[in-house]
């Protein structure tokens, strides 16, 4: 009995939200396109289940390269609504349509210029009139017995939702310069959203030996630019591994005679390593999250481009420790 | 039977290719930089893949040594699947066994599996039979394979492209068979993964990184493209299959994960219509490998490819 009860549920909500996909039609289109060129954020607003949802539909945008914000219809009323502006797109939540505490606020929309989509189960409803276009999400049945929750209509929301974001993501080409749009930074964020290619050191300005080389040059190499490393290639310029100050200190705790030995076996094979095109702040995490001072940068197939130092991402920009 | 069963690797596949010289023996050199220079970074190589490996169509003793020689170089250091399929039963059982000898000769110290595209050369009737069959012959583990455009391209003994679904239900039953490496529609897909349900350690990989870019599954992935760019390719397998965790140690994961999957895709375009023999190409112009060499030309070749390849190597500074 439980059983199929559950399944039961399950199966009512997986109709309800396939009975969505016969109804996406030009209004949707329309819908992607009006978000797609919004200069502005989509200002997504529910109230109780749809709420959540609308909460989880911001999260996904966000995440996905359009920018949103979640606005409580209660808050709105008292101030909140001085976040929406004209650029915005406003996404109204509601099942019924016939959310008051929602309603109310889309003259003070209206009045503030900015379009108004409404998702609703019912294309009569308040909501439906006062939008400029509506998307209907209205399922047959609710899966809880007496309509207690809302169940398969908060599953549709939710789906409905999804596929905004994914068309968008389509819409948007995977295009990383319409993501970089929507993710300005202050001063220590322009620093750190440039990428590496920008601040890494390239040609005689990275110390570099081959793999045939002897310990001796290593030092030498790591002593000629000051860098506490070198990194280790291979005849094809391919990184093969990297020397610091710390595994030649390691040689000598161990009281290896260093300078005979191989680099193979003082080197690390391997190392860690970031593209060119790779967000300087991805590179500081790198280098936080494993305790390194130096990156060597490489193309697609491992071949050296550059090397970075830590002290590049945060000595030669604006951004200092010390503040000053 | 399977004594022990290993867990079957979760994560990046690579396919590796098997370079050839212009005799069409087995350029060992070539293969060595190939493995070496990817073992590091893949969770597992599958070696004498049809499409990629030019598996089926490879003399056995060409074959033999491609695995003895990857075998070595490997060492036990990540999983290796290797693929059985031969042009017909009596071949694929022999060449089992010679890899059985091979790897008892060398008291191998790592995980292998066996790979079968069974359709290549038997029809769907009777399938979980032969599974039980080649599976009390090995302690290996299995992983089925289906590519219905490489057999719609084999002059095999049967019509079907597709392992029946109410037929891998059945050789799901069997535990030695863990596995399947997919290519297919999206629809047939989800059937799948429905039909062996019950089995908690069945793994499907993608076969098609192009779907696998498009909608990732969960379990792993076959990327021919990790011949040429290992570390691209396992940044997004990991990403889709841990993406919490990385999202949490990487703000800007998410448009790094963009970014490299329009490289990766638009590098798909250049060789997904003949794998082997374009990224054969690629390697060699890099000087990844020492020859281009291929069993068979495709039919058809793109004249502007070359100048494709070219582009796109200097968009992304690989040349």
């Amino acid at each position: 009995m439980i059983k199929d009860d559950a399944i039961e549920v399950l199966k009512l909500e997986a109709e309800g939200i396939l009975k969505l996909a016969n109804r996406i039609d030009d209004r949707f289109v329309e819908m992607v396109d009006i978000i797609y060129n919004a200069k502005g954020r989509v200002i997504v607003a529910g109230i109780g289940k749809s709420g959540i949802v609308a909460r989880k539909i911001v999260a996904t945008l966000n995440s996905t390269g359009t920018r949103s914000l979640f606005l409580h219809p209660v808050e709105a009323v008292h101030g909140d609504l001085g976040i929406v502006s004209a650029d915005d797109v406003f996404l109204a939540l509601s099942n019924s349509g016939e959310t008051d505490e929602l309603n109310i606020l889309l003259p003070s929309i209206r009045h503030i210029g900015c379009s108004i989509i409404g998702f609703t189960g019912n294309t009569e409803s308040t909501l439906a009139r006062g939008s400029d276009i509506v998307i209907d999400i209205g399922v047959d049945r609710e899966a809880c017995p007496l309509g207690l929750a809302p169940t398969t209509s908060t599953t549709a929301l939710l789906a409905m939702g999804d596929a905004l974001a994914v068309v968008l993501i389509k819409k948007r080409d995977f295009r990383p310069s319409d993501f970089r749009k929507y993710h300005p930074g202050g001063t220590l964020g322009q620093r750190l959203t440039s990428r590496v290619k920008d601040i890494m050191m390239t040609g005689n300005a990275v110390p570099k030996i081959t793999q045939a080389s002897d310990m001796a040059t290593a030092i030498d190499e790591i002593e000629r630019l000051q860098l506490g490393a070198t990194l280790v290639v291979d005849q094809t310029d391919t990184l093969v591994g990297i020397i610091t100050d710390g595994d030649v200190r390691r040689a000598v705790a161990r009281r290896e005679a260093i300078l005979n030995q191989p680099i193979a076996h003082v080197m690390t094979p391997n190392p860690r390593t970031v593209r060119p095109e790779t967000p300087t702040y991805d590179a500081l995490n790198v280098m936080e999250k494993f305790q390194i001072t130096v990156l060597p940068i490489t193309n697609p197939i491992g071949r050296v481009r550059g090397i970075l130092h830590l002290h590049d991402i945060l000595g030669k920009g604006e951004f200092k420790f010390n503040g000053r | 039977m399977v004594d022990s069963p290993s867990p079957c690797p979760r994560g990046l596949l690579c396919p590796v290719l098997t370079p050839l010289r212009s005799d069409k023996t087995l350029d060992t050199a070539s293969l060595g930089n190939l493995l070496l220079r990817t073992r590091e970074v893949v969770n597992g190589f599958v070696l004498c893949d049809p499409v990629w490996g030019e598996g089926v169509r490879l003399p056995s003793a060409t074959r033999r040594e491609l695995v003895t020689v990857s075998l070595e170089i490997i060492d036990g250091t990540v999983p290796v699947l290797v693929t059985a399929t031969g042009q017909g039963p009596e071949d694929t059982r022999q060449f089992m066994e010679t890899v059985e000898s091979v790897v008892d000769h060398m008291a191998y110290p790592g995980n292998l599996f066996w790979v079968d595209y069974p359709l290549v050369y038997h029809g769907n009737r009777d399938l979980p039979a032969l599974f039980e069959n080649l599976a009390s012959q090995t302690p290996h583990g299995w992983i089925l394979g289906n590519h219905p455009g490489f057999v719609s391209t084999w002059k095999g003994p049967t019509r079907h492209r597709n392992i029946r679904t109410a037929v891998l239900k059945k050789i799901a039953q069997n535990p030695a068979v863990r596995g399947m490496i997919f290519v297919g529609s999206l629809r047939r897909s989800l059937n799948y993964q429905e039909a062996v349900r019950v089995r908690k350690d069945y793994i499907f990989y993608d076969g098609d990184e192009g779907q696998f870019l498009k909608n990732p599954g969960t379990g792993g992935l076959m990327a021919g493209g990790s011949n040429l760019m290992p570390g691209p390719w396992l940044e997004i397998v990991r990403s889709s299959l841990n993406r919490y965790d990385i999202e949490r140690q990487f703000q800007r994961h998410q448009q790094t994960i963009w970014e490299l999957g329009i490289m990766l895709s638009e590098c798909y375009t250049l060789y997904s219509d003949a794998p082997a023999y374009y990224m054969k190409k690629i390697l060699h112009r890099l000087g990844l490998i020492d020859g281009e060499t291929c069993l068979e030309r495709p039919k058809h070749i793109d004249p502007s490819r070359e100048q494709a390849i070219d582009q796109w190597l200097k968009k992304y500074d690989i040349v």
